[in-house]
């Protein structure tokens, strides 16, 4: 199962605000061309981690007990995310994050938490 | 250079309170992605919660291993643990760790070394309910 998210200045800079992060890369496009790195804002790395977590949540209708991830890549401003989710057993999922130019950023292995009973 | 030394580690570093507000994860929530909730703590909310929460902030880390955010520190992976669920409005104490910190060298960044550091949320009853494991590379210039 795939999961989309686009990376956005504004939810960037809500998380900037809630890390207490100020690094400009995050927030701020000209401080991103005087470091030489084009004109897209940095996409933090643990929203990356976040959104994987999220494909998986969503994909599995389950909670997250263990997440290992690598970050192989950098997304920036105005990407588009794809975590692509695979169930590998009953207890853990793949989940790779690519651009929509095929860039991996990220990819590693969850353990789901159990599955909760249904009330009846 | 790093004021800390690798074979002074692990090392402990201070600790400090935190407290997952509603409205933040709301907030959270909705800018990664997910479904809007005030009570349903996003996993990846535990690394905020940890981040502003603790008494070393990240950019304190890296200035303690001699690296400014300027450096170009870069994530490399992380990995979390979740024996329970996070929960709003309850007070959780931060703890830290600097991990180690090793030397490398890659095609890209050259001369460089991993930091792993810690992040834990413990609640009220001493339980671990969040473990965060980071590892950064922090660039370092080779010597002329």
């Amino acid at each position: 199962m795939t999961e989309s998210y686009r990376a956005e200045r504004g939810s960037m800079a809500v998380i900037a605000v809630l890390l207490g992060d100020p690094n400009p890369l995050h927030f701020d496009r000209q401080s991103v061309a005087r470091r030489g790195l084009g004109d897209r804002l940095v996409l933090q790395g643990p929203v990356t981690a976040s959104v994987a977590y999220e494909a998986v949540r969503s994909s599995t209708g389950r909670s997250i007990q263990s997440a290992d991830l690598t970050f192989r890549g950098v997304a920036v401003e105005g990407d588009l995310l794809s975590c692509d989710v695979r169930v590998i057993d009953e207890h853990s999922a793949r989940v790779v994050v690519t651009t929509s130019a095929g860039a991996i950023v990220a990819d590693g292995r969850v353990v789901l938490a159990a599955a909760v009973p249904k009330e009846q | 250079m790093p004021s800390v030394r690798a074979d002074a580690l692990p090392l402990v570093l201070p600790s400090a309170t935190t407290r997952i507000e509603p409205f933040e994860n709301w907030l959270f929530r909705q800018a990664v992605g997910a479904t809007p909730s005030y009570d349903d703590v996003h996993e990846g909310f535990g690394y905020v919660a940890c981040a502003r929460g603790s008494a070393v902030s990240l950019s304190e880390l890296l200035s303690m291993v001699g690296c400014h955010p300027d450096d170009g520190p870069m994530l490399m992976s992380s990995s979390i643990e979740l024996p329970s669920p996070l929960r709003v409005g309850i007070d959780y104490t931060v703890t830290a760790r600097i991990l180690s910190l090793e030397g490398a060298r890659g095609r890209t960044l050259g001369r460089y070394d991993v930091m792993a550091h810690e992040w834990c949320l413990v609640d009220g009853d001493g339980s671990t309910v969040y473990r965060y494991v980071g590892r950064l590379a922090i660039p370092r210039a080779d010597p002329a």
